[in-house]
């Protein structure tokens, strides 16, 4: 229901855009069914909600740490991985440059002094 | 339009008329000369390559991310019953493949600095010594097979074989490659302005043995 109302807010803002009192509503009435989302959820029974693995095993203890590191490990590694071959182009390309100025530095400088 | 002219020709049997040659534009002062692309920083190849690193390092990120959950929920590691392995050896197996990729960086330096032969000599050294890791694993390998350690044999053989197998297929991939660039490098195809292809598989070949030290200790020490 949060997701229809969201995405035909979005819609609505997409095709019209001064349509600002339709757009009103639609938002008022996303915030209060985000409202009631939310308290309904308190009310709910969370065993049901409970999609990851460690939660729904009820995992504690060494099995929980386990999956703690992994995720941390897992989560860590993109950024290092994309970072590395960014920092790696970015020092490439600025090498590139810095030679490519010091190239035609040399090729300006009068023959006598060179 | 293109017929109708040539109608127009056969009929009157006299050439249409030529427009008077007119310089383009209108003239103007001449052309400059040509504008020089910059050359790449980075080639195709390379980029390519370090793409495909990438993409090796998240897949080995995801085979280690299994062993740290099963390593650390066990309550005992190995596990009772199961073959301890053989750290020795492989220490100086890793050793090996350490000096491999000292050598292959040798290679790429001496065909830069324009020694082609001395580059194919470090090439075989190279391809020697990643002969030999594999002889030395694929003999452990047997062995710890005789001792009961097998892929079904438990979760620590499962995660042995599928970790240490990964690189194991990856350091054969890189001894093919090896010995493909050592045939070009043989017909004369690299020289002291283009060599990328050497270069790409010193790249491959640098990740496959900087990956080792990290799996030795993480499935053979820790």
């Amino acid at each position: 229901m949060v997701w229809f109302i969201s995405i035909d807010c979005i819609l609505l803002t997409v095709k019209n855009r001064y349509a600002t009192l339709r757009l009103l509503d639609t938002m008022q009435l996303f915030i209060v069914t985000a409202l009631f989302a939310f308290v309904a959820s308190y009310f709910a029974d969370l065993q049901s909600v409970q999609a990851c693995a460690v939660c729904l095993t009820g995992a504690d203890g060494s099995v929980a740490d386990a999956y703690d590191w992994s995720v941390l490990f897992l989560m860590t590694t993109p950024y290092l991985v994309v970072g590395s071959i960014g920092g790696g182009l970015a020092y490439a390309y600025r090498r590139a440059a810095v030679k490519k100025a010091n190239d035609a530095a040399a090729e300006e400088a009068p023959k006598h002094l060179a | 339009m293109a017929k109708s002219s040539a109608a127009r020709r056969l009929l009157h049997d006299q050439e249409p008329p030529v427009a008077a040659k007119e310089t383009a534009f209108g003239g103007g002062p001449p052309p400059g000369p040509p504008v020089q692309a910059n050359a790449p920083v980075l080639n195709n190849a390379k980029l390519g390559v370090i793409m495909m690193l990438g993409a090796e390092a998240m897949f080995f990120a995801g085979l280690i991310g299994a062993f740290i959950v099963f390593r650390l929920a066990a309550e005992q590691w190995p596990p009772p019953f199961q073959p301890r392995l053989p750290v020795g050896v492989t220490g100086v197996n890793t050793l090996i493949l350490l000096i491999s990729a000292f050598t292959m960086h040798f290679s790429v330096r001496a065909v830069r600095a324009g020694d082609i032969g001395g580059s194919r000599r470090f090439l075989t050294v190279t391809a020697f010594l990643g002969t030999l890791f594999l002889a030395i694993q694929g003999f452990e390998w047997i062995k710890l097979v005789h001792f009961g350690l097998t892929v079904s044999s438990s979760v620590y053989g499962g995660l042995f074989y599928t970790l240490i197998g990964a690189h194991g297929a990856h350091v054969l991939g890189a001894l093919v490659w090896l010995v493909v660039v050592y045939g070009q490098a043989r017909r004369g195809r690299y020289s002291t302005k283009d060599y990328n292809g050497l270069q790409i598989c010193g790249m491959y070949w640098t990740f496959v043995v900087a990956l080792w030290p990290v799996l030795y200790g993480l499935v053979y020490l820790y």
